[in-house]
C-alpha cells in the first residue's frame, strides 16, 4: 500500500494521449529511454471515500492486468503488460504503433480500392474476437475504437538499442490487437459474449454507415475460429431484439 | 570498462543501477557462502546468467525490486538486492527463486547488480573495484549478445514453463512471455 511518505518518483516524461472516464492514457518509456510504453493511469477520485477509492482502483487495475496477461499467454492478440502498480493505479504496457480500426476504416473506405483491404481486416477482427471468446474472456467494450492495427513494429529485443528497426507493414496488413480490457471479465455465459458482438455491431452501424455488410464478414470469421459460437449466435438474435440490457421484469 | 551504470525510467536519480557481468566464474561457491552468511560486504544481486534471456529481463527485475523498496516500502526478502533475484521468479517461493535465479555452486556466468541509494551512495568505480576483487572470473559486456550466449534454454523453459527448443535464439515473443510471467506473480 502506498503510504503518504512514499518517496516520490521522478517525472520521466510522459505525454497525455487520451482521457477516458476512468483512466488517463500516457505515452512514456519503461526501463530505458529507448523502450516506448503506454501508461494507463487510474487517478484518485476525490469524491470517493479514500478507502473505497483505493480498493476499487486496485481491483480494476489488477483485473485488467490479469486479463491481459492471461489473454496473451493464450495467444490472443493483446498488448503485453510490462509492469503494474495497483496501489497507484498504474499499468505499463507495450506501446503499439498504429491506429484504431475505426480511423483506418474511414480512410480505407474513402479511398479507391480500399474494399479488399477492409475485407481482410474484418476477417482478422472476427478471428481475434473468436479466439477471445473461445478462451472465455469477454471484452466488455468491444468497439472499432478498441481494436488497433499495428502499422509499424519494433524488431529485436527490448533492451537492444542498436538493432531496433521499425518494419512498416501498411494499414491493411498490420497485426490486429484488442485493446482496453478495462471492462473485461471471464465468463462462459453466451449472453455476455453475444452482448460483446452486439456492441461491436452497433459500433459498426453508428460510425460506418456504409460498412453495414462488413459486420457479416466479421461474424463469419468469428464462427470459423470459435467452435462454440452457435449458441452465441442464437443469443445474438435475442440481444438484437431487446438491446444490450436484459429485461429485469419477472 | 565492462561495468554499466543505468538510470532506469521512473526510478529516482540517486538509485543508480550498476551492472557487471562475468563469465568463467570459478569461485561461485565462495560467493554463495558469503551471501548465506549475510556478509554485508557482498551485498549484490548475483544472478545466474543462464536463467536470463535478455538484458530487459534483468532490468525488469531490478525495476520491480527498486519499486517495491521505494513505493510499496515493503520488501519480501532481506534487502533490495535479494529482492531483485526474487523478482525474477514466476512464483512466490523465495527459497526456490534464490536456487533457480541466484548464484549456485555450478554458476559460471554471472550478472552482478548493485543499486546505489541516497543513504548509501556507491559509485560505479568503487563497485567495479570491489566486484573485481570479490569475483574470480572474466569481465564481460552486459548486453543481449552475452545473454544469448549464456542462456540455458532447458533451464528457462523449466523455470518459466515456456516451450523449450528456441534454437538458442531469443525471440521478442519469448522475452515478452517471460516478462509477463514475472508481472503475473507481482499482480497475483
Amino acid at each position: 500500500m502506498a503510504s503518504p511518505t512514499a518517496a516520490p518518483l521522478p517525472d520521466t516524461p510522459k505525454e497525455l494521449i487520451k482521457q477516458g472516464a476512468e483512466a488517463l492514457v500516457y505515452k512514456t518509456t519503461y526501463l530505458l529511454p529507448t523502450i516506448p510504453a503506454l501508461l494507463k493511469l487510474r487517478p484518485r477520485k476525490p469524491y470517493r471515500h479514500p478507502a473505497l477509492d483505493l480498493r476499487l482502483t486496485k481491483h480494476r487495475c489488477l483485473s485488467e492486468a490479469r486479463l491481459l496477461v492471461r489473454a496473451r499467454s493464450l495467444g490472443i492478440p493483446v498488448p503485453a503488460v510490462y509492469f503494474v502498480d495497483e496501489a497507484r493505479g498504474e499499468i505499463f504496457m507495450e506501446w503499439i504503433e498504429g491506429s484504431s480500426v475505426r480511423d483506418i476504416l474511414d480512410q480505407l473506405l474513402a479511398s479507391e480500392g480500399g474494399e479488399a483491404a477492409v475485407d481482410r481486416i474484418m476477417v482478422r477482427m472476427g478471428e481475434a474476437v473468436g479466439k477471445l471468446h473461445a478462451a472465455d474472456i469477454v471484452h466488455g467494450d468491444l468497439t472499432t475504437s478498441n481494436v488497433m492495427v499495428r502499422t509499424s513494429r519494433r524488431k529485436g529485443l527490448l533492451g537492444g538499442a542498436g538493432e531496433q528497426e521499425n518494419v512498416d507493414v501498411g494499414q491493411a496488413e498490420g497485426e490486429l490487437l484488442l485493446i482496453d480490457l478495462g471492462l473485461g471479465s471471464v465468463s462462459t455465459a453466451e449472453e455476455d459474449k453475444a452482448v460483446d458482438l452486439y456492441v461491436l455491431e452497433r459500433a459498426f452501424l453508428s460510425t460506418h454507415p456504409r460498412a453495414e455488410r462488413l459486420f457479416g464478414d466479421v461474424l463469419e470469421a468469428y464462427q470459423r475460429s470459435y467452435k462454440g459460437s452457435k449458441p452465441v449466435m442464437r443469443r445474438l438474435q435475442d440481444v438484437r431484439m431487446r438491446g444490450r440490457k436484459r429485461s429485469m421484469i419477472g | 570498462m565492462s561495468l554499466q551504470t543505468l538510470h532506469l525510467e521512473h526510478i529516482p536519480q540517486p538509485h543508480a543501477v550498476h551492472i557487471f557481468a562475468f563469465k568463467d566464474v570459478s569461485n561461485a561457491s565462495y560467493l554463495r557462502e558469503q551471501l548465506l552468511a549475510g556478509n554485508s560486504d557482498f551485498e549484490y544481486a548475483f544472478i545466474d546468467a543462464s536463467a536470463l534471456v535478455s538484458t530487459a529481463h534483468a532490468l525488469a527485475a531490478v525495476h520491480q525490486a527498486v519499486h517495491n523498496l521505494l513505493v510499496k516500502q515493503k520488501l519480501r526478502t532481506r534487502n533490495v538486492h535479494s529482492e531483485i533475484v526474487f523478482c525474477l521468479s514466476p512464483n512466490n517461493n523465495i527459497t526456490e527463486s534464490f536456487r533457480r535465479f541466484g548464484i549456485s555452486e555450478t554458476t559460471t556466468s554471472l550478472v552482478c547488480v548493485k543499486v546505489s541509494s541516497r543513504e548509501n551512495p556507491i559509485s560505479a568505480e568503487e563497485t567495479e573495484i570491489r566486484l573485481q576483487q570479490a569475483v574470480k572470473g572474466l569481465p564481460a559486456q552486459f548486453n543481449d549478445e552475452f545473454m544469448a550466449q549464456t542462456t540455458d534454454w532447458a533451464k528457462v523453459a523449466k523455470c518459466y514453463k515456456t516451450r523449450p527448443g528456441s534454437n538458442g535464439v531469443v525471440t521478442e515473443q519469448l522475452e515478452l512471455e517471460v516478462l509477463g510471467k514475472m508481472v503475473m506473480r507481482a499482480v497475483g
